[in-house]
């Protein structure tokens, strides 16, 4: 099984079946407990009507669930969809506040634990009875398992199975404009201090999944999850694509114009694409947009 | 031959009427008063007289709120750092150096280098490879006026450069400077009548600013203006052939 | 017992020797391994390897180490403290925030200020900053001039928290920046590389001028005074020429900590604390050092790189410590 075939399954197991955490009651029923991404048992009593959530990712989870009207406030810098820019902050750049959570008398909180400034708000919640859902993403099955998890949590597995369904659809959709080529060896940035301090990702991250499912091979595949690399380290093993991404996009000369990436057979054959950084590190729904973005920078001639 | 007089016709260090004043306390008060050319110069009196601010005036460190410092006939703010420098040798009261140098290397920032015959008289041969802060205070005395004394400048001065030795180091250290005022002026600043009754060619006594009386240790120092200047009757114990000690009268118990 | 001082023709060829084997070191390891036969071969990767992607960034990382030597030398001689370094003044907050203002909003900033510009225009403003705000009547009192750095300092370190906090969020990647803060030597392109020599000498000559006047400083600003030496300015001066060295440092290496205070401190343990031999032995010394250092960084978890600044911190502490508990018991 290659390990194209291999990632299609492990996605598939992922998206719609009945998780492989232990649900007491049968599935539709209230109360219910799962197990979130951090091994915690969280019990929920009812379905949740009043959602607080942090965290662009879980916010386009939601939405795309259809829970827009049960979410009552947001945090962190959310800038999609559209729908959600109306609903109250619970705030982000500075930190959050227990009390200006609590203020929402939600009776769901979905927190992401990558944020240290989150996690001051597991304690106070857990305590006072309300369930605390966390979500991990490290890699593409993970965001997809994500979605089937709030899906639980809420009673909307229906739209859960449906929108994980879409979404592998849409994958194999892009997978197969570029079936019958070699994947392109592609060295992804996804950060850069200009001449240095070159920022990647390796497997176990979502980024790297999304690769693959775009049709290219991460150079650096061997790193585990984000890692800075040398630029001699890029010479020697010499990706086909270089796929930068950047908040605020500068032209493709700037990457060539690097001390010595002149002579790196990406750019000598003009395969430097800058992409706009946006979406493709919100392991969230879009994450196909990402993988299509990605596949259009590594095989051009499929996505004309 | 002395140095001072390659370079200098006029008299080596004048102070006319030179006042300072900070904020309504005067440190010195119309102040008049001439340096030789070479000769021990001992200035005596008081804690509070003036005696570190006068060294500072000379030196040209201390802003002056009347009057003018001349060293060699011309204004102190006339003379360029480095000349000035050439002329006048200034060892502070705290011989102090931050950095861990040897002998050796302190007298490498001498402006110019010591002969062997400096080395000599102020017995620093044995003590070039020793680290200057592990010396006694003699030593280290010593070395630092070796030190400013290697370009023999016209004028020496030394504040209190005796004050933290013993006796037998007060003396010897004293007898050096005599021996550099043959061809130098040196102006020290003391605490002790003695030993300035003993080596000073003259003596020049302050007290709250002002300057009292200065002229020959003998017939300076004597019993009214050292009572006016230490506002406490004193008693002079007269040294045979030498000179003298001056005590303080104790009072006599009931 | 103390220790005799080496004079500085030895130590020179001492560190003349070692500066030799760790070029040769740094030229042949890094994400592979290129022994020195190769360097000179028939032309391919291996050769390009050393001479396009190697050989700039180990000539980036010795100028760099230079610099922060020589610069942290002038700091220590000025503050008389043996543990002063070269970012007292305000120079790693300035730099910091500068990289910050170009990391995070490069839209606001015309497009040849790039970051090593933002981190030189940062370090070298705050630093005439603390000079202006460090003025009482016209003179520069070392004391004053701390206490104004330490608080530019603070308020420039705040403001680039604050700059990371509400910029910063999961479309922008946060780790470049946490990692140019860290310290990492950037690779210069060729023509840069010749700039190198120019200022070395440079910034070395202007310092040696200084020399005798730090000396002096060591004795006290009054005795100082009295050797002819303008003590306001020569604090001005020596500050400025520290400034300026940090800040050429800082925009090619990032926030590299320790090489400035270290060795300056030993090499006057090594040399005597007359500043004129530590000059040229200091921008010697801290560049074989910097080489050393980067050659870690890129080949020891190959390909991973490690900043700089990190190793210098995680190795030199310790280091340090060692160092002083060695002298402690010989004294």
């Amino acid at each position: 099984m290659t390990r194209r075939e291999g990632l299609g399954l492990l996605l598939a197991a992922g998206t719609g079946m009945a998780p492989a955490e232990p649900v007491a009651g049968p599935a539709g029923t209230w109360p219910r407990t799962l197990v979130d991404a951090l091994q915690r048992s969280v019990r929920i009593a009812a379905a949740p009507q009043r959602i607080v959530t942090v965290f662009p990712s879980n916010v386009e989870i939601l939405f795309a669930l259809g829970l827009a009207d049960r979410v009552v406030a947001i945090g962190g810098r959310v800038r999609h969809p559209p729908e959600a820019l109306g609903k109250p902050s619970v705030g982000g750049a500075l930190g959050y506040s227990p009390e200006a959570v609590a203020a929402y008398r939600p009776d769901l909180l979905v927190l992401t634990p990558s944020h240290q400034t989150a996690l001051g708000l597991v304690e106070p919640f857990t305590r006072a009875g309300v369930p605390v859902l966390m979500l991990a993403h490290p890699d593409l099955p993970s965001v997809l398992r994500n979605i089937s998890l709030v899906g639980q949590a809420t009673g909307a597995e229906a739209q859960a199975k449906r929108l994980g369904g879409q979404m592998l659809q849409q994958l194999e959709a892009v997978r197969a404009r570029w079936q019958g080529v070699p994947p392109r060896s592609v060295y992804l940035e996804t950060a850069a201090a200009e001449r240095g301090a070159f920022q990647t990702i390796g497997r176990g991250h979502y980024a790297d999944d999304a690769l693959a499912w775009a049709g290219g091979r991460n150079v650096f595949s061997d790193l585990d999850g984000s890692q800075q690399v040398s630029a001699e380290a890029i010479a020697v093993r010499d990706p086909e694509v270089i796929i930068s991404l950047q908040a605020v996009p500068k032209p493709a000369a700037s990457i060539a114009a690097r001390p010595g990436w002149q002579r790196l057979r990406a750019v000598r054959e003009g395969r430097v694409v800058v992409l706009e950084r946006g979406h493709k590190l919100i392991p969230g729904p879009r994450q196909f947009e990402a993988v299509l973005d990605y596949a259009r920078a590594l095989h051009p001639e499929r996505f004309a | 031959m002395n140095s001072a007089d390659r370079f200098c016709s006029e008299p080596l260090l004048a102070f006319g009427g030179v006042e300072v004043r900070i904020g309504t306390k005067a440190l010195l008060s119309d102040l008049t008063l001439t340096v030789p050319r070479c000769g021990l110069f001992g200035l005596v009196g008081p804690n509070g007289a003036g005696k570190s601010t006068f060294v500072r005036a000379a030196l040209g460190l201390q802003a002056l709120s009347r009057g003018e410092v001349r060293l060699c006939g011309r204004r102190l703010q006339d003379w360029r750092p480095r000349e000035q420098a050439r002329q006048v040798g200034y060892v502070p009261q705290h011989i102090h150096s931050h950095w861990d140098l040897t002998v050796r290397e302190l007298l490498q920032l001498a402006l110019a280098p010591p002969s062997a015959e400096l080395l000599h008289d102020f017995e620093l041969e044995h003590l070039l490879a020793r680290r200057f802060n592990t010396l006694s205070g003699g030593e280290q005395a010593r070395a630092a006026i070796a030190r400013t004394m290697a370009h023999q400048p016209a004028l020496l001065l030394a504040d209190e450069p005796a004050a933290h030795l013993d006796l037998p180091h007060q003396h010897a250290l004293l007898r050096l400077l005599q021996a550099c005022a043959t061809r130098s002026a040196v102006v020290i600043v003391l605490h002790d009548l003695h030993l300035a009754a003993r080596y000073c060619d003259q003596v020049a006594v302050m007290a709250q600013g002002r300057l009292l009386r200065h002229g020959p240790p003998d017939a300076v120092l004597d019993d009214t203006t050292l009572a006016r200047a230490y506002e406490e009757p004193l008693m002079r114990i007269p040294i045979p052939a030498q000179s003298f000690f001056t005590v303080p009268l104790l009072e006599t118990p009931p | 017992m103390t220790p005799a001082r080496w004079s500085l023709g030895p130590a020179l060829a001492v560190l003349a020797v070692t500066g030799v084997l760790a070029f040769g070191l740094s030229l042949s390891l890094g994400a592979a391994w290129v022994s020195p036969a190769r360097w000179l071969g028939e032309p391919g990767l291996e050769r390009e390897l050393v001479w396009v992607w190697r050989a700039p960034r180990v000539a980036a990382a010795f100028f760099v180490g230079a610099c922060l030597s020589l610069a942290g030398l002038l700091f220590q001689g000025v503050f008389r403290n043996p543990l002063a370094e070269p970012y007292l003044l305000g120079s790693a907050a300035g730099a910091g925030l500068g990289a910050a203002i170009a990391l995070l909003l490069p839209q606001l900033l015309p497009p040849a200020w790039s970051l090593p510009v933002m981190a030189f225009l940062g370090a070298w403003g705050a630093s005439w900053l603390v000079l202006a705000v460090g003025r009482i009547g016209g003179a520069w009192q070392s004391a004053r001039l701390l206490l104004a750095g330490v608080a530019l300092a603070a308020i420039l370190s705040a403001l680039r928290g604050l700059l990371l906090m509400v910029f910063g969020d999961e479309s922008t990647n946060l780790r470049a920046i946490v990692s140019w803060q860290l310290g990492g030597v950037q690779t210069p392109a060729v023509a840069e590389v010749l700039g190198f020599g120019p200022w070395l000498l440079l910034l070395g000559w202007a310092a040696w001028r200084l020399a005798p006047g730090l000396d002096a400083l060591g004795l006290g600003d009054a005795a100082a005074q009295s050797l002819g030496h303008r003590v306001p300015r020569l604090v001005a001066g020596a500050v400025l020429l520290a400034a300026l060295a940090t800040a050429l440092a800082v925009s090619w290496g990032g926030l590299i900590g320790f090489v400035g205070l270290i060795v300056p401190h030993v090499l006057r343990w090594w040399l005597g604390p007359l500043h004129g031999p530590l000059v040229p032995a200091c921008m010697v010394a801290g560049g074989v050092l910097m080489v050393l250092v980067d050659t870690v960084a890129r080949s020891s978890m190959a390909p991973s790189e490690i900043p700089a600044g990190l190793l210098t911190a995680v190795i030199g502490g310790p280091f340090f410590l060692a160092l002083l508990l060695w002298r402690q018991d010989r004294s």
